[in-house]
């Protein structure tokens, strides 16, 4: 009973249904492909609910090249499954004549040339590539990835005009530099007064500095060794100090705004990691969906590609950490706890990558900090002292430094020649000859 | 590069080889889309004809033409089915010589640089149709139809011969043609680049392809081999 299994097929220029024997029962043309094309992919099947009316005896089997379809088709009581891929490509090669044949028989006043119909085909595949393009776009995460690097950059411009600023305002009134870390708080001195005479109690209490401070400043300002500035340079230096002013907000929005669209797109990876470094490893691997078809122990180094080509090619040590080295719990911890800590980050940030981008489930949200956070306090427990291992690596590093500034070949690569020799007992180092005469170099 | 005049022509035309006074030999192609440089080429005019400047430190098919490539399969109504089509810069090419008469299926799963692509060649050259996928769901191609003269593969992934094999025991016609950049970093990065290229070689000969030719880029490209090949089937 092969004549009642059917083909349902999705086609770039309409809805067609064929039977075993490839002679097309129906065919419907979209009046705007991309559109319908649109229609389908968002779930909305009316056009295709049309076609299905064709049969008004339920066949044996449909099978659709579409296999979203499927589910739909089931749920309409017709038996679906997935076309056969030989039948596919068949159909892919067969494509222009098959058109043909379908526009012949169903469509009137119609005599579409295959100049025609290829025509039609790139026309689709222009507008369908501009949609794919556009949507992509679209996605939060892309909009994440340009927000820290903005930041990033953002950071370098206002260190160097910032820097800029203090030295070209430090012909008038040195001494202020060294007084004023915060650089917001020296820019609103610079440009809302100017001239250090002018510089009131008031207006130092209004920036929020401390009062034994502002008495500092107030002394310094009168026995100050700097000279007089002209009105011009002043009001170019303001102009300068306005720009520090604007990019320091720009930077707070920024971090303001990172945050709250890692809440939305990845609170899981948020919570772990922070928001900065969560969306930093967003960035460098390109988009969630990537990030999370990572293994934790790529995720562990992302972002030191130059130590681990560099340990493939010539055995060195392995970086125990990338990007997560600015996670707070990593770079506050001691040297021989880091890496154990990278470990364990990176293992739950793996899961929380996926939880972020399938399924957002609150409870396993909960059970993965509680569990990082468990074995973050079980590394700092038991290894609060350095192994006897670690200790002499430690010391023989200081001793090196020492041998260093003594012998002539201060510069050169030490370390494989004067490995050799000693701490036989220290395992990892047998990496090195491994790489070196590994099969693969084989000549 | 001053005064260019042609030294040789192939293809009726469509790519030619021109020469300045200083006998520094350039690749060019004729060009289909006239007034439009692609990646910044310069543009030439010989007797009201214009011609772009093929570069071969930016288009792989170029370099390996300069490094004795013996038989191009890429002529003018050829064809074609292009994986890794990128910005454009090739396949614009590859667009002016295959004509009007010629067909290019573009495949490029970036989108980042399908914009570009989709903007500057795709939209302006009739014989192009840019499909936006990834190559290893080959089966699923939009608006693509018929079996293909020339099957021309430049992916950066690992499994990239099995990628250009899988696409022409599907579209390739008999006896049709398979150029093939082999990107050795992709493939391992810390093996030898000719041992890779031998490798992936003995892997296309156990598919039924017939190696002509391996050509290997450098100085235009580092670590990167062509390789043409015939599909024997």
């Amino acid at each position: 009973m092969t004549d009642n299994v059917y083909k349902f097929l999705i086609l770039e220029l309409g809805i067609a249904i064929v039977d075993e024997k490839n002679q097309t029962q129906s065919f419907k043309k979209f009046l705007d492909p991309v559109k319908s094309h649109l229609r389908i992919k968002n779930r909305d099947y009316e056009e295709i609910s049309e076609s299905l009316e064709f049969f008004k005896v339920k066949p044996e089997l449909l099978k659709t090249n579409y296999p979203e379809l499927i589910e739909f088709l089931k749920n309409n009581t017709f038996n679906a499954e997935k076309i056969a891929e030989v039948e596919e490509k068949q159909f892919q090669i067969d494509k222009i004549s098959s058109y043909k044949q379908m526009f012949d028989s169903y469509q009137q006043n119609h005599s579409e040339l295959a100049d025609d119909i290829s025509g039609d085909l790139r026309e689709f595949a222009l507008k369908w590539s501009s949609i794919r393009v556009r949507e992509a776009s679209e996605q939060l995460d892309l909009h994440i990835s340009q927000s820290i690097n903005a930041l990033d950059e953002i950071d370098k411009i206002l260190n160097t005009v910032g820097t800029r600023m203090r030295e070209w305002y430090g012909l008038h009134f040195p001494e202020l530099d060294n007084l004023l870390q915060n650089i917001t708080t020296y820019a609103n001195i610079v440009s809302k007064v100017g001239k250090r005479e002018e510089i009131t109690v008031e207006f130092l209490q209004t920036l929020e500095i401390p009062n034994n401070k502002i008495e500092i400043i107030q002394m310094t300002a009168n026995r100050s060794k700097g000279g007089k500035i002209t009105e011009e340079n002043l009001l170019i230096l303001q102009s300068l100090a306005n720009e520090v002013i604007s990019l320091a907000q720009i930077r707070k929005t920024l971090e303001d705004h990172i945050d709250i669209t890692m809440e939305i797109i990845a609170p899981n990876l948020k919570e772990l990691l922070t928001a900065t470094v969560g969306a930093r490893l967003i960035a460098k691997a390109g988009s969630l969906k990537r990030l999370a078809s990572l293994s934790s122990s790529t995720i562990q180094i992302l972002g030191a590609e130059k130590a681990l080509f560099r340990t493939l090619k010539t055995g060195a040590n392995p970086p125990k950490h990338g990007l997560l080295f600015q996670h707070p719990v990593i770079h506050s911890a001691p040297k021989w706890q880091r890496g154990k800590l990278a470990r364990a980050i990176s293992s739950k940030a793996a899961i929380a990558a996926r939880v972020d981008l399938y399924s957002r489930n609150p409870e396993s949200s909960n059970a993965l900090a509680s569990k990082l956070n468990d074995r973050i306090t079980e590394i700092q427990e038991k290894y609060k002292e350095p192994s006897e291992i670690q200790q002499r690596q430690q010391q023989q590093n200081f001793k090196r430094s020492e041998r260093d500034s003594y012998t002539r070949n201060k510069g050169k690569k030490y370390g494989r020649d004067r490995d050799r020799d000693g701490d036989k007992d220290f395992k990892f180092k047998k990496n090195k000859f491994k790489k070196r005469f590994h099969k693969s170099n084989k000549k | 590069m001053n005064q260019l005049s042609l030294y040789k022509s192939y293809d009726n035309g469509s790519f030619v080889i021109l020469v300045d006074q200083a006998k520094e030999k350039y690749l060019a192609t004729q060009n289909l889309d006239t007034g439009k440089s692609v990646y910044g080429e310069k543009i030439i005019k010989i007797d009201d004809l214009e011609y772009r400047i093929w570069e071969p430190y930016r288009s792989k098919l170029a370099g390996a033409l300069l490094k004795n490539l013996k038989e191009n399969p890429i002529k003018e109504t050829s064809s074609v089915l292009y994986l890794g089509a990128s910005t454009g810069t090739t396949v614009s090419h590859v667009s002016d010589i295959v004509g009007n008469k010629g067909l290019i299926f573009a495949v490029e799963p970036s989108v980042r640089v399908a914009r570009e692509f989709l903007e500057n060649v795709a939209s302006r050259r009739k014989n192009i149709i840019p499909i936006l996928m990834d190559a290893r769901r080959f089966l699923h191609y939009y608006s693509y139809y018929g079996l293909v003269d020339v099957v021309y593969s430049d992916i950066a992934q690992p499994d990239q011969t099995d990628i250009a094999i899988n696409n022409c025991k599907c579209y390739l016609k008999p006896g049709g043609d398979l150029i093939i950049v082999i990107k050795t970093r992709s493939i391992d990065v810390l093996t030898d680049p000719k041992l890779v290229t031998q490798k992936e070689a003995k892997k296309l000969e156990n598919n039924q392809f017939q190696i002509l030719q391996i050509i290997n880029l450098e100085p235009f490209d580092k670590d990167h081999s062509l390789i043409h090949a015939k599909y024997l089937v």
